[in-house]
Formats: structure tokens, C-alpha cells, sequence
């Protein structure tokens, strides 16, 4: 890792509820200016809660670890200092249009109100709401910018949210799902958009899916969580071509084909992933592997370790490349 | 320190300032009052809680002192009736005046009549066969009666005389009953000062009353609505009102002998009756039944456990202080001797519906009591709270009529005939519209209340209400529950207090003054 | 909102008032059927005891008690079309003199209460929302119970005794001091009044004459609306525009009072109005242990009486007071809620 990381993640953890089992279980990774990187994994591996946990936007977690942007400190630092990295050098985008939209602010209002509370005049900052709004492509944006959420469609919405993330100008765009609420061929637009603003401002851009097809096209490094750990990280190229973990091979097997029609199954990954405090020993994919050896099921959890072009936790990789040709 | 002080100042006090010098209405005496009053006018002065106002505003022919049971004169200096006891002269003071200054004359006295049978007026249907009225001269008028009615004049304590040049344009409108609603038109020792429904009454003296002011008076009289009675207490105790009639029975108890308060105990006369219906049907038309039921009523140990002693027993259908009262009527408490006679004629089992008024405490307490009592002798007794009208409107037809029902007397008068007629005549049946819950109907009674009503020879009266107590006695058709004494707990600052037995729940404010 | 919208929304309060209007006719011959249930005769009441079945009759004709109820309620109707609601059985007064000589002690009572209510309940609620499971929390949340839990006759008793009589803080009884029992003004609402007249010692003087009844019918009504307030920031809390709020790196303050508050008040809205009709029915209650009077006592009254036509009079103006307020939420509703303005400016 070197220090060139504009965002520097190390053993971080995250811990909710009664039980205060992990959800997120000591995961590291770095990111460089201008870098695109993709976040996979299924739901509940635990990508959301560790982006929103570096931001300080978990109310009732604990979170343990290190999570560093430009060599500051974000975790246990105060709400004082988090609100000079929050919109202003990190934005966010979450999953559902429809929820991300207080419902009863104009967007115009959504959109401006970060720049306000920077000291922005009401006159100068909606003004920058509005072309903010032409940039996503929102069409005529200086009337739209007075209409509440409601009276957008679901990619409209997404695109509103991105011009809010965008308003302050970040160094980082993390998105969260950012397309999995809207339908296939807005899907791409909305990536279209934000791979283009990070291009034109320089500005590196955190996708994070359940879907590696959405991120196939737009991420220069992908990481893959299971359980909340990193299970492979990986260049874009090189996971499609040849995963370095069985578990990523499964997300891949899942994704449909070329002549795929509507109408067929797609293949899932048998049984379910486990929950935080229930689980299994050993290698935490080990009861849904196909390649599954005793040595998988006994003792802690195998390490993430550098191997070939990436990182692999899986200590069967050998065999399970072999196979796997 | 303080009892010295007093001991030396009040003497030295007397000494200095003869009481004609001392003489002039001061200060400001509060009274609280549970209820407001619903209205002002003279003809609902049946009603005591406007009564208590009337005593004040208005002057009436003749009056009660307090605490007296007959009547002494008030704007009538003296009067006489005619033998045949259908006319009566009444010869006025001369030199009274209404507040608007105007003089008070017999056409006054006349249209007051006259306005009061128009207007139906309760106060003035209690007072017999009233038939018409002459004006003789400007201070002697004639009232007329289309029957003889011994107690006549003792009715006319509450008929409150007004000012005919005030009223009679408002005539139109209701008799006048919306206005003298929230106005006054009296001659009375107090001039209505304002009337704030829900709030208080206030009232000054009248400078040129024409019995003067001599003695200690006070200058204003505020009456202030305080419903609750530990609401009553709080203020008596911080010195917001003086008097404070509707404790609750273990504030009156705690305040009793307290420093800084006098507790005023007066003989009152408002019987509570349990009433038996005589014509329910089934054991309750037979009088051993009813005899057994009665005997299983514990009136002294009501008297000790809820009024804390604080009642009189009269043991007999009037209350112990009335005029013809007759003891040792009813029969003991005896819960024995009422299961031998239920237990006897197999009337074991037997269910009792009893309506009683749960808004006086009394009439709970003394229903449980008998509802205990009734099921040691074997008898069940069906005890149902509900209100005045609706008791009233269920004993106007035998199919709705209780087996029993709870009712207080407030007599208007004090005479026999102002509680017994009510009670037992058969014209004044529930059937018939009046408060003979008991259906009860004797001939025997019935020519004697009658002939009482209509004789003047006081004795001869006595004599019969004195048969009518036997007869009913006999018969068993109710039970003088309780009746309670008027306790009125008062700063010590009060002087002159004393409960007007023949108003109830009311005193002469206008004899009070303060220290 | 621009012309268009101000147009829609005035015919949409236009329709409201028609509606309102219905309701309170549908109201009126509910109370006026319903009163026929209640056992007893309002002649019978007038007459008082031992008046006779004759007399009875002659004030049933008098009365107009006579008439079959269709046509009763027909001919009490056409004197409501030109505003009469009748004469008190009882007062002998027109029963909308008696209501507005009352009425002024209860809605001060219940302005105030509903002030306090809204001053106390929202800020708590938020506070507790914000403080989720802390100490804070826990003891809002053992407050709140405690509220909802003790009878209001209770706790006006107590604080009558202790905070009015034993501490001698606030006044026992009554709307104003015995000085001041002379003030009279042209409205009967004695806050206006004294204020009108510059009777600044007698508004100050009113007003800790209603601040002990104000705190004892509020209490509950506190309660009820920091529970709700509570749980439904809790909620929007947890909303994505929350957290999207707090990712623009504003205070946090303003997280919660703009996007968090701002949403939650809509429902805390409708409830302060149903809850302005409740209270006023409550009135009674309070006004009887600090001595004040008020409409509630007169509806009680009214109906011990049989006086049906007080009974029905009382529960128009009690209706109109919770329409009128029902109406007011549902106008704050269109300032707050964009979605209900929409829907307001399609019709």
C-alpha cells in the first residue's frame, strides 16, 4: 500500500446491535485519486456498512480499525471535523431514488444546502443547483429546480442525488447500489454519467453492487467481500477473466449470459451467506464451496493474502484454479 | 401573645365606639357555593341554591329568622284571614323602596303574585290555592284562595316580592323569566352586582335599606362556584372565602376545633327517604314483607359510619326539628326478627329493584348498606344509580316504576303538610306526576292530609299529621333513612352565622358580619 | 405558491367549509335524536317536584315537547338556518349567550394547554429520538408513561395542594385575582381583554391563574404527542435522506430539525388538531378542581336537565371549533406537505 492513497482503509470493523457481532471484520484497502473502484458482493457482506462508517454515518455502530483520507483520521473523529470531509471531499449516493429525497424539500433546496451551510448565498448556490442539474442532464433545469421529488421519475431522482453528491465538489464519489432500484437501460445511463464526471473532475468514484455486470465496464479495481471480509481484490480485467476465489467465480456464474431470455432461471449461489455471530469455523465460504477441504473447515479464517495480480483469501487457490480452466 | 391582645382590644374596642357609632355595612364577606345558580329569577326560588340569593336581593311578605320554624314579619307588619280562610289581608311597611329608589306598594305585591301564576312559578305552586289579589290601598293587599290552606302563610316565606315598573316590560318574553334571569328587581338588603354564571355572584349593600344597617354587617357579598370540596378547603385555608358549606365530611372533621374556624352545626331538615313501591307487585304489595325490609335498615349506624354523627334520628317519616313531628314510628333494626318473617312466608330469594341518586353520597352508602343487610335476611336487592329526571320519569308508569327509589325531602315550608303531602297523598303519586314514589294511596290518609291542609286550627292540624304518621307507620310503604345535619365549617373572622332551617342549605347572609 | 396554487387551495378550503357544514347538520340531528334516548323529561325537570301531571302537560306544549320529533327537529333546524340555537330550559337565556359567556374560560384554557403542549411535547420527543436508548431517553420515556398514566383529576388535586396551596406558587382557584374580580371586558377572553386595555398586572395576573389547570390538561395530551413525535423521528431518522442529509456535511442540528422534524411534524400535525376537540371536552374536568367555568360544565349540565336543545347548541359550537381546527391542520398540511398541494392543485 503506498501513501499515494488519497483514502487508506485498514482493519476496519464495524459492530451493530445486542449481539455486537462483526458485520464488517477487519477489512483494509486503499484508493488512488482519479481511481475507479467496484465493491461487490451479495447483501449483508457487509459493503455498505463500511463505506457508511468511514463517513461516520452508522448512528449505532461500533467501529474499530482506521480509515484515513489524505492521512486524516475519520474514525472516532467528531462530527466537527467529519462535516469538512462529508460533501465536501467525499460524496454519497444511495441505493432508492425515491428514499434518498427528503419529501417535502424542493431539490433545488437538497441540492444547495451543503453549499449553504459553507457560507454559499442563497442566490449563488441555487444557481449552481441549477447547473449542477444540466450537467446530470436533468432537462430544464432552472424550473425543475424548484420541484419536490415526487414530481421525478425514479432516474430523474438518481440523477438529483448525484448532482447533490456532486455540489461541493468531492474528491471521492462513493455510490452505494446506485442503480439497482431503476430499470436496465437508465441503469447505464446513470453509470454513463457518473464514470463521466469523475473523468472530467479528476474525481476518484466507489461503486459499490451485488451485481459485478453493472461494474464490469466501469471499474479499473474491484474488491469482493464475503461475510465481511475481502475475499479477492482484483483488476477489472483479470476477475472476469480468472477469479482468484471460488466465491467470485459463483457471483460470476450467476450473471446472465449473452441469449439469455427472461423467461430462463438464473443460476444463484446454493444455500445463504452467513449472519454476523453464527459463523461457521474456518473458511466462512466453506459450506456453500464446491471445493471445499477439510483444511477449509478447521481453524480461523484464512488471511487474505497477495497472490499473482491481486489478493485471494482462499486457501484451496490452486486446486481451485486448476479446476476452475 | 394573640388571645391577650384580643382579650384587652375587643373590650377596649367596645368601650370606645358605642355600637350605634359601630354601625354601616364593611368589608367583604366570600362564600363558596358548590353550585352555580341557574338562573335569577324569583320564581324558581324553590331551587335553594337561588333561594340563598333571593334572601338577599329580594324582601318577601313574611320571614323565617334564622333557625325559627315560624314566621315573623318582613315587609308585612301584621296580617289576618278571613273565617272561611279564603282571604287573607296583609298590611305593608310603609317607607320601603326598590334599588332603583322607587316605593315598594301593594301593586308591586299584586302583579308579584299574579307574574309567579303565569309564570307556573314552582315557588308559588307550593303555596296553595292562590287565586287572585286585590289592592286594597297602596299599603294593604288581599290575597285571595279558591280553598282554604292552613299552612298559607307560612308558603309565602319564599315568594320574593319584585318591582312591577322593571318587570312588567319584559313580560312578553317568557313571563319575564329571561330577564329577571340575570337581572334584579328586589328591594332586598344586597343590590345584585354582577353575575358571572360558573364564576360568582357579587352584591353590595343597599344604603337605604329600610331596616337599616345597625349591627355588623358587611358591604359586599361575593359568592364564588367552587364545585370541589377540597377546592372548597384549600381556600378557606389560604383566607379566599370565609365560608366554606361543602366540605368534604373529614375536612368538616378536621377543621372541627382548629384554630382560626368555627364549625357551625345546625339542625337541618332534608330528609333522605327510601321509598317502596306499594304497587310493584309480588311480596312488596304485602306490608310484612315491607315491614322486614325496612327492619333491615341500620339508620344509627349510618348516622355514626358515613354522617360521623353529624344527623339526628328521627325515628319517623318528618324530620326530629319539624312542626308535628311524631317519634317511634318505624320499626328497630332488627335483622332477626325480618328473616323470621322473610324466612316464614318463604319469601327467601325474593329480588328488590332499588333507583337511587348516586350524586349524594348518602344515597350510595346507605344502598350498600341495605344491599348487605337485605341479603343476610335473604333478599336480594338490585341497586341501580341513575339521575333525578330519569327516576322521576320512570315512576310516572307502574311498568317503569323501581321496587324502591332513594329521594331527599327539601320542604318549602316548614310545615307537615310541606313534607307529608308530597309523600303520601295519592295525588301526588308518582303516577301522577309528583313524589309519592311509595304509589301510596289511602283514603284514611288522604281525607286527613286534605282536611289538614285546608284547616286553620293549628292544633287540629297537629293532631291529624299526627294520625297520618300512625297510619303510614303501619302500613310500612318508606324508611327515613337519614337526616343529615347541616355542618358549615367558617373562618373565625364570621360573626352572626346560623343555618335557616326553614330555607334549606341556606343562611341569612345579611345578618353576618365580620371581625 | 404561485397564483394557480393559491387559487386551487382556496377553492379546495371552499369545499372544505361545504363539507363542514354538512357534517354539523348530520351532527346536530345525531345529538338531537341521541337526546330523545336520554330517561328523562325536560318538562318534568322544569316544573320541578310535585309540580302535577297538568302542569307537566302545559310546559310539554310550551316547551314544544308535544310535537312528534321530526318536527321538533324541523323547526329547531329552520331557527338554526338563521343562526338561533334556541333558549336554555334551565337558564332562560339564548343559548348562544350562554356558550360565548362561557366558552372564553375554555379556550384560553385550552390555548394554553395546546401552547404548552406544543412548546413541551415536540422538543422532547425530538429529544429523545436523537438520545435513542440513552439515559436521556430512558427518562423521557419514564415521564412520558407516568403522563398518559395519571388521572387528570389526580394530578390537579395534587398540584393544587402542593404547588398552589402548600408552596403558595400559583393561585388555588378561579380565573382572576379577588382584586380584579370587577375587570370585565367586550371579548370575555381575559388575556385579550386585559391586554386590550393595557392591564398588564391583570393579563400577568390571568395568566398564573391558568398555568396550573393549563399544566394539569396538558399533561396527558404531552404525553401522548412525545411518544408519537418520538417514535416518528426515530423513524425518519432511519429514512435515506437522513443519512444523505448528514452526508452533505451540514450540522447536525440541521439534520434534524430540517429533514428529520420537518417530516415527522406532519403527522404531529393532525394529531394537535384532533387533539384541540378532545381537550376541550376535557376542560370540564380541570375547570371543576380549580373552580373555573366553562362550556364542559354547561353540556353537563344541559344533558342533567334534559335540556336538549343547550345539549345540541353546545356540541354544534364544540363541532364547529374541531372542524375549524381540523380545517387550519389541513392548510398547515398544504404548506408542509408538497404531495397534499399537488393533489389539492390537480382537482
Amino acid at each position: 500500500m503506498q501513501s499515494s492513497n488519497i483514502l487508506e482503509v485498514e482493519s476496519l470493523s464495524v459492530r451493530f446491535g445486542e449481539s455486537r457481532a462483526k458485520a464488517v471484520d477487519g477489512i483494509s484497502f486503499g484508493l488512488t485519486k482519479g481511481e475507479t473502484l467496484g465493491i461487490a458482493g451479495e447483501s449483508g457482506s457487509g459493503k455498505t456498512a463500511s463505506i457508511l462508517s468511514i463517513l461516520g454515518l452508522h448512528q449505532r455502530a461500533t467501529v474499530e480499525g482506521s480509515a484515513q483520507f489524505e492521512g486524516q483520521e475519520l474514525i472516532g473523529a467528531d462530527n466537527k471535523l467529519l462535516n469538512k470531509i462529508r460533501g465536501k471531499r467525499i460524496g454519497l449516493v444511495l441505493q432508492d431514488p425515491f428514499a434518498a429525497l427528503d419529501p417535502v424539500k424542493t431539490v433545488g433546496h437538497q441540492i444547495s444546502e451543503g453549499l449553504r451551510a459553507s457560507g454559499w448565498s442563497k442566490k449563488r448556490a441555487m444557481n449552481h443547483a441549477i447547473h449542477l442539474l444540466e450537467e446530470v442532464g436533468v432537462p430544464s433545469a432552472s424550473q425543475r429546480v424548484n420541484a419536490y421529488p415526487h414530481q421525478f421519475s425514479g432516474g430523474m431522482r438518481q440523477r438529483v442525488v448525484i448532482a447533490m453528491a456532486l455540489a461541493q465538489d468531492p474528491d471521492i464519489l462513493i455510490a452505494d447500489e446506485p442503480t439497482t432500484a431503476l430499470d436496465v437501460r437508465i441503469q447505464k445511463q446513470v453509470l454513463d454519467l457518473m464514470k463521466q464526471q469523475c473523468e472530467s473532475r479528476g474525481m476518484s468514484l466507489v461503486i459499490i453492487t451485488h451485481d459485478l455486470g453493472v461494474i464490469s465496464n466501469y471499474t479499473d479495481r474491484i474488491v469482493i467481500m464475503y461475510a465481511g471480509k475481502i475475499v479477492e481484490e482484483s483488476s477489472r480485467l483479470k476477475l472476469f477473466d480468472q477469479p482468484l476465489h471460488p466465491y467470485t467465480q459463483g457471483l460470476l456464474d450467476c450473471l446472465p449470459t449473452l441469449g439469455h431470455s427472461e423467461n430462463e432461471y438464473l443460476k444463484t449461489i446454493g444455500g445463504q451467506p452467513p449472519i454476523p455471530g453464527k459463523l461457521p469455523s474456518g473458511c466462512r465460504y466453506h459450506p456453500r464451496c464446491a471445493f471445499t477441504e477439510p483444511a477449509c473447515t478447521n481453524g480461523n479464517n484464512p488471511p487474505l493474502v497477495p497472490v499473482k495480480w491481486g489478493r485471494s483469501a482462499c486457501i484451496q487457490l490452486e486446486k481451485f484454479l486448476k479446476e476452475s480452466q | 401573645m394573640k388571645p391577650t391582645i384580643r382579650k384587652f382590644l375587643v373590650p377596649l374596642a367596645a368601650l370606645l365606639l358605642p355600637t350605634g357609632v359601630l354601625a354601616g355595612p364593611s368589608g367583604t364577606l366570600v362564600i363558596a357555593e358548590n353550585l352555580t345558580p341557574e338562573n335569577l329569577d324569583p320564581a324558581n326560588s324553590q331551587n335553594s341554591t337561588v333561594d340563598q340569593l333571593m334572601l338577599g336581593m329580594y324582601d318577601t311578605l313574611v320571614q323565617f329568622t334564622a333557625g325559627e320554624t315560624t314566621v315573623s314579619p318582613r315587609l308585612a307588619t301584621d296580617w289576618s284571614a278571613s273565617a272561611d280562610g279564603l282571604s287573607y289581608t296583609f298590611n305593608l311597611r310603609s317607607g320601603v323602596t326598590f334599588h332603583d329608589g322607587s316605593a315598594l306598594t301593594a301593586d308591586d305585591v299584586c302583579f308579584t303574585f299574579d307574574r309567579n301564576q303565569a309564570a307556573g312559578a314552582n315557588a308559588l305552586t307550593d303555596a296553595g290555592p292562590y287565586d287572585s289579589c286585590n289592592i286594597v290601598d297602596d299599603h294593604t293587599v288581599q290575597l285571595n284562595l279558591s280553598a282554604p290552606f292552613g299552612p298559607f302563610v307560612s308558603a309565602l316565606g319564599r315568594v320574593y316580592i319584585v318591582n312591577k315598573d322593571l318587570v312588567e316590560p319584559h313580560m312578553a318574553d317568557n313571563h319575564a323569566r329571561s330577564w329577571l334571569s340575570v337581572n334584579e328587581a328586589g328591594s332586598g338588603p344586597y343590590v345584585l352586582k354582577s353575575y358571572k354564571p360558573d364564576d360568582s355572584i357579587s352584591m353590595t349593600a343597599y344604603a337605604d335599606y329600610w331596616a337599616g344597617w345597625d349591627g355588623n354587617h358587611v358591604a359586599e357579598v361575593v359568592f364564588r362556584v367552587v364545585p370541589e370540596a377540597s377546592t372548597q378547603a384549600a381556600l378557606l385555608k389560604a383566607g379566599e372565602v370565609h365560608i366554606a358549606p361543602d366540605l368534604t365530611i373529614d375536612d368538616k372533621i378536621a377543621f372541627q376545633g382548629k384554630d382560626g374556624y368555627i364549625t357551625d352545626i345546625g339542625a337541618a331538615a332534608t330528609p333522605l327517604y327510601f321509598m317502596i313501591n306499594v304497587q310493584a307487585g309480588g311480596p312488596l304489595s304485602d306490608r310484612l314483607f315491607r315491614k322486614a325490609i325496612i327492619m333491615a335498615v341500620d339508620i344509627k349506624a349510618l348516622c355514626d359510619a358515613v354522617l360521623q354523627g353529624f344527623c339526628a334520628y328521627p325515628e319517623g317519616p318528618m324530620p326530629s326539628n319539624w312542626p308535628g313531628h311524631v317519634g317511634g314510628i318505624y320499626p328497630e333494626f332488627d335483622l332477626e326478627a325480618a328473616k323470621k318473617i322473610i324466612d316464614d312466608n318463604g319469601w327467601a330469594g325474593t329480588e328488590v329493584n332499588l333507583t337511587f341518586l348516586p350524586e349524594e353520597e348518602i344515597q350510595q352508602r346507605a344502598s350498600e348498606m341495605w344491599q348487605a343487610n337485605l341479603a343476610k335476611i335473604g333478599v336480594k336487592l338490585n341497586a341501580t344509580g341513575d339521575t333525578w329526571p330519569a327516576l322521576y320519569a320512570a315512576a310516572q308508569s307502574l311498568d317503569t316504576a323501581p321496587d324502591a327509589g332513594g329521594s331527599s325531602a327539601f320542604p318549602p315550608f316548614p310545615d307537615p303538610h310541606g313534607i307529608l303531602y308530597g309523600l303520601l297523598h295519592s295525588s301526588k303519586m308518582g303516577i301522577n306526576g309528583g313524589t309519592n314514589f311509595s304509589q301510596y294511596s289511602n283514603p284514611e290518609v288522604d281525607a286527613r292530609l286534605d282536611k289538614a291542609a285546608s284547616s286553620a286550627d293549628q292544633a287540629e292540624r297537629m293532631k291529624l299529621y299526627g294520625e297520618v304518621q300512625e297510619i303510614v307507620g303501619n302500613d310500612y310503604i318508606h324508611v327515613l333513612v337519614a337526616q343529615p345535619a347541616s355542618v358549615v365549617t367558617l373562618s373565625d373572622k364570621v360573626v352572626g352565622y346560623k343555618y335557616n332551617v326553614a330555607h334549606h342549605q341556606t343562611f341569612n347572609f345579611m345578618d353576618i358580619g365580620l371581625k | 405558491m404561485n397564483k394557480e396554487t393559491a387559487k386551487n387551495v382556496v377553492v379546495y378550503i371552499g369545499q372544505r367549509v361545504s363539507l363542514t357544514a354538512i357534517a354539523l347538520v348530520v351532527l346536530s340531528f345525531m345529538t338531537f335524536t341521541l337526546g330523545q334516548l336520554v330517561p328523562g323529561d325536560a318538562a318534568v325537570v322544569a316544573a320541578g317536584p310535585n309540580a302535577g301531571n297538568e302542569r307537566i302537560a302545559e310546559l310539554r306544549v310550551e316547551m314544544g315537547l308535544d310535537l312528534p320529533i321530526h318536527k321538533q327537529y324541523a323547526i329547531y333546524l329552520s331557527k338554526l338556518s338563521r343562526g338561533d340555537l334556541g333558549k336554555s330550559w334551565f337558564t332562560h337565556q339564548p343559548i348562544w349567550e350562554d356558550i360565548k359567556a362561557r366558552l372564553p374560560a375554555s379556550a384560553e384554557l385550552v390555548f394554553l394547554a395546546m401552547l404548552l403542549n406544543v412548546l413541551i411535547s415536540v422538543p422532547l420527543g425530538v429529544l429523545a429520538a436523537t438520545r435513542f436508548d440513552s439515559k436521556t431517553d430512558g427518562a423521557i420515556r419514564l415521564i412520558v408513561m407516568a403522563g398518559a398514566g395519571i388521572p387528570i383529576f389526580w394530578l390537579g388535586l395534587i398540584l393544587q395542594h402542593y404547588v398552589a396551596g402548600e408552596a403558595g406558587w400559583f393561585p388555588i382557584a378561579g380565573r382572576v385575582s379577588f382584586e380584579f374580580r370587577d375587570f370585565s371586558g367586550s371579548t370575555g377572553f381575559l388575556l385579550i381583554d386585559s391586554a386590550a386595555q393595557g392591564e398588564w398586572r391583570i393579563f400577568w395576573d390571568a395568566l398564573n391563574h391558568l398555568f396550573l389547570p393549563a399544566i394539569t390538561l396538558a399533561t396527558l395530551f404531552i404525553a401522548v404527542v412525545t411518544r408519537t413525535t418520538r417514535s416518528t423521528v426515530l423513524r425518519t431518522l432511519q429514512e435515506d435522506y437522513v443519512t444523505l442529509a448528514r452526508s452533505k456535511g451540514i450540522s447536525e442540528y440541521q439534520v434534524v430539525v430540517r429533514h428529520a422534524l420537518r417530516n415527522a411534524l406532519i403527522p404531529t400535525i393532525t394529531i394537535f388538531g384532533m387533539q384541540v376537540g378532545w381537550m376541550l371536552s376535557t376542560t370540564i374536568l380541570v375547570e371543576e378542581i380549580f373552580s373555573r367555568p366553562g362550556i364542559g360544565k354547561y353540556a353537563v349540565k344541559a344533558i342533567t336537565q334534559s335540556d336538549i336543545h343547550g345539549v345540541v347548541g353546545v356540541v354544534l359550537v364544540m363541532g364547529v371549533i374541531f372542524l375549524i381546527t381540523n380545517l387550519i391542520v389541513d392548510i398547515v398540511h398544504l404548506f408542509l406537505n408538497p404531495r397534499h398541494r399537488e393533489s389539492v392543485q390537480g382537482k
